[in-house]
């Protein structure tokens, strides 16, 4: 594939409350950002000193913490019919589970209203905050805003040695170990469902995110999980291509960036598939199923495509046609064989 | 008793198997797509009555159970006062303090009914609002909830076999509750399930050293509204982390038409105890009772201090019982380390399980087929494997036809599993009860002390005082110990293997009754009992001292 794995994807636009006010949160070119908050970047580095966010911010700084967390693969849709029915209540739910205040995310405010802010919870917040968010950004893929990775990576630089953050080029993930404490689990949770609730093009493009960023590295042990995300999408989408059973369907997950093959027995194909093929509604497109994409400008793309299981991938032209920022499902048509 | 066995699974079958159990949580969560969505309980559409009481109950009985909490220690103290002097001669005492006493009791018994009146109303309403739920108005999540069930049941048991990290099983079976959840087919956990699943979670063990466990074999007697509760007092166990006075007893026939009387807030019975130095204890009940009987345990509280000398027990209105403490000296089970592979324990384990159950209608279903296709799929156990033999020919004289065994070939039955075969039938048990008091080491993140064995002609039981011991039957995690295998022998030379019969389970504390498969040999005066787990064995040897049963 020589197009980035975010080339065949449209813009998506929500509005989410920040505050008293109704706020935009557009995605473009495989970035997250605060169309109504012109200072972004500080607010967010504002944060990560422990100062109070804002709700938009909150949540761009959230889409960049998951924007690796295998959780959004579990969670998330595995196709366009597969329809998420959480809310923003939802995440409060899961946070009213939470004994005290022990999550991790700023709360909007500073504090739960009608809970006193303590000298002692309020020294814990930052501290907290401090060590989450001095984690590194992922490579190159997610970002919080137009610019902003830089201002967190100079950040994150200047207290490199003083706060604990993973490996270089490691990619996080809800992994063996990270189940030992419950509560972050669940702050953690209840800030994935808050995202998810941004909508079915954002679940999307939240999940092709994650796709992407373990596309680019080993996966070692995450490999069982990255197999599950991969069958659970690759798996309707043949069935559906065939009409059989997704029961049926054998996949196996690939190595390297290669594009989705049948070897006679079983499917295969690389975690990014799920990136540039499936996150962007291209899985199956006029009775053929797309295994690549080598080119894209939306609404524009050239995908290689089977007929049939068995045959040779063709090039295909094709074009979206639903409308840009749409929160529709996004309608391919082959426009040149 | 079976063993051996290659030592652990390598890095290629524990891939093949996480695999295996994240692509069974993807069919079941596509299976459960298939069903329909739950609504979520929508009181929009209920009648106005119903709506505004669902809204104002619910949080209104959560902030008066939450504000009431902290007091409810002071009320129980209040009310138990008001309720000793009431009655009675009023004390020597001035009217000012006669009048505080009214008033402070008065207001201790408001909080009591009010709070409760408020958090009884409100868990009626969530009742009505679930009973509509599960009648039909909002459509159950059957489906999903069997399918979540699978993935759980094979994740603990993939968990046991040190297949899978427990924490890797439990993330991945939180994963799929979330995504149905998210998809509303299943319902969302209410606030306060996390507090309940961290205090379920298991404590570590006290060292051997720190378990006092002293036999007691006394009848006691105490009134209640059915009539008199006759029950024997095992032993006493007195531990860092928590005191017990274990007991067996039987309860006052319940005339036809009319349920039991709960005396107490905990149950059936409550207990008190004095030490030496004067200090006082209070007990509650727990452990299990069903029509008949009472098997369980008195749990002290505060916990009493290791210095003590002596202990005066009050159960409910009896008479006390004095219990020694200095000098003690409990039986102590001898270890024998031997490390067997976590997967063979496994099987064997199901097949263990299959002798206590082989009367139950379709009993193959016990040994968990699905498990054993799972493990010989992703190559943890092959055709060859010694429990997988051990399994497949107690299937075989059991006349269970399971298609996970049909290319295995039988192997020689454990002369341990032969003899509880042998004896399936018998029911020759002598009726009585023996105090124990058993001492076990630490065994797979388990200790317990065995303090007591009833026997009738059809069956026996073992009292148990454990730790980390998960209650078994209840949706298991994955990162919860399972338990050791239990077995006896008597010096008649029949064997009984011991499984979990109903017992009380928190905190990491367990009181479990063990039920024995078959009887005691009724000429046996002495019973050999083993703890098998998989990094070894432990075996005391007890005489046995028959009473006669309450």
């Amino acid at each position: 594939m020589t197009a980035p794995w975010w080339a065949a994807f449209g813009p998506a636009e929500a509005t989410w409350p920040c505050g008293d006010q109704r706020h935009r949160l557009r995605w473009e070119v495989g970035r997250l950002t605060a169309v109504d908050h012109a200072e972004a970047e500080g607010e967010l580095v504002l944060g990560a000193l422990g100062g109070d966010q804002p709700d938009c911010i909150r949540l761009l700084r959230a889409w960049g913490e998951h924007c690796d967390d295998l959780d959004v693969l579990m969670l998330g849709p595995r196709s366009a019919t597969d329809t998420l029915t959480v809310d923003s209540r939802d995440a409060e739910r899961l946070r009213m589970a939470l004994p005290g205040w022990t999550g991790y995310a700023p709360l909007p405010g500073g504090a739960i209203p009608g809970m006193p802010l303590t000298w002692g919870s309020l020294w814990f917040r930052t501290l907290r905050s401090f060590v989450v968010n001095a984690r590194s950004l992922p490579r190159g893929t997610a970002a919080y805003g137009p610019g902003s990775a830089a201002v967190v990576a100079r950040f994150h630089a200047m207290h490199a040695a003083a706060f604990p953050s993973h490996g270089p080029g490691r990619a996080r993930a809800f992994l063996p170990g990270m189940g030992q404490d419950l509560y972050r689990e669940l702050a953690r949770r209840a800030e994935l469902l808050e995202l998810l609730a941004l909508g079915p093009a954002f679940q999307f493009r939240l999940s092709a995110t994650v796709a992407a960023a373990w596309s680019e590295h080993d996966p070692r042990t995450a490999r069982p999980a990255l197999t599950a995300a991969l069958a659970g999408r690759l798996a309707p989408a043949v069935a559906a291509w065939l009409h059989v059973s997704p029961d049926e369907v054998q996949v196996s997950l690939a190595e390297g960036s290669g594009g989705l093959l049948w070897d006679g027995d079983r499917w295969r194909a690389g975690i990014r598939w799920v990136a540039a093929v499936w996150g962007a509604g291209l899985a199956v497109i006029d009775g053929h199923l797309v295994v690549d994409v080598t080119h894209a400008e939306f609404p524009n793309a050239d995908v290689l495509a089977l007929e049939a299981p068995g045959g040779e991938p063709t090039a295909l032209a094709v074009r979206c046609e639903s409308a840009t920022g749409s929160s529709q499902r996004p309608r391919w048509r082959i426009i040149r064989p | 008793m079976a063993g051996g066995g290659r030592p652990q699974a390598d890095g290629d079958v524990r891939e093949r198997a996480e695999t295996y159990l994240r692509l069974l949580a993807e069919t079941e969560l596509r299976r459960a797509l298939g069903s329909p969505a739950i609504s979520r309980p929508n009181v929009g559409t209920a009648s106005p009555p119903l709506r505004a009481a669902y809204q104002v109950l619910l949080p209104t009985a959560a902030l008066a159970a939450r504000a009431a909490r902290p007091l409810y220690p002071l009320v129980r103290r209040v009310l138990a006062t008001r309720e000793r002097v009431q009655g009675r001669a009023a004390p020597a005492a001035s009217p000012a303090a006669r009048w505080t006493f009214g008033a402070v009791s008065g207001l201790a018994a408001a909080v009591s009914t009010s709070a409760s009146a408020v958090e009884r109303a409100g868990w009626q309403m969530r009742q009505i609002v679930r009973g509509r739920h599960v009648a039909g108005r909002f459509h159950g999540p059957g489906l999903a909830r069997a399918g979540l069930d699978r993935v759980g049941r094979l994740a603990s048991d993939f968990a046991a076999a040190e297949l899978i990290d427990p924490a890797a099983a439990d993330s991945l079976v939180d994963g799929l509750e979330s995504a149905l959840t998210a998809r509303s087919r299943l319902e969302a956990r209410g606030p306060g399930w996390a507090m309940r699943r961290r205090i379920g979670q298991r404590r570590g063990s006290p060292r051997a050293g720190q378990v006092v466990a002293i036999p007691l074999g006394r009848l006691v007697t105490t009134p209640s509204e059915d009539g008199q509760i006759r029950v024997t007092l095992l032993a006493l166990i007195l531990a860092p982390d928590r005191a017990e006075v274990t007991l067996t007893g039987r309860l006052p026939a319940v005339p036809d038409g009319r349920t039991r009387q709960l005396r107490h807030r905990f149950g059936l019975l409550s207990g008190s105890a004095t030490d030496d130095r004067g200090a006082t204890y209070e007990a509650h009940l727990t452990g299990g009772w069903g029509e008949s009987r009472i098997d369980g345990a008195l749990s002290f509280h505060p916990i009493p201090p290791a210095q003590i000398r002596w202990l005066d027990v009050k159960v409910g209105e009896s008479d006390p019982v004095r219990v020694q403490l200095a000098g003690s000296q409990p039986v102590t089970a001898d270890w024998v380390e031997g490390h067997t592979s976590p997967v063979e324990r496994l099987i064997d384990s199901r097949a263990e399980r299959l002798l206590s159950h082989h009367w139950l209608h379709g009993a193959g279903d016990v040994v968990a087929p699905e498990a054993i296709a799972a493990l010989r799929e992703v190559g943890a156990v092959g055709p060859d494997s010694p429990a997988l033999r051990r399994l497949a020919a107690q299937l075989r004289r059991l006349g269970c036809d399971s298609p996970v065994i049909r290319d295995v070939p039988s192997a020689d039955l454990p002369e341990s599993w032969a003899s509880v075969l042998d004896n399936l039938d018998a029911s020759d048990g002598p009726v009585g009860v023996s105090p124990l008091a058993v001492v076990f080491p630490e065994i797979d993140g388990t200790r317990c002390v065995l303090t007591g064995l009833r026997s009738e002609p059809g069956s026996a039981s073992l009292q148990l005082v454990g730790w980390g011991w998960p209650a078994h039957g209840w949706p298991g995690r994955p990162g919860e110990t399972t338990w050791p295998s239990v077995w006896a022998r008597d010096d008649a030379g029949r064997w009984h293997i011991a499984v979990g019969n109903g017992g009380g389970f928190g905190g990491g504390h367990a009181d479990v009754t063990l039920r024995l498969t078959p009887p005691i040999h009724p000429r046996a005066a002495s019973l050999e009992i083993t703890l098998l787990g998989k990094s070894g064995h432990a075996t005391a040897t007890v005489p046995l001292a028959w009473q006669a049963a309450p």
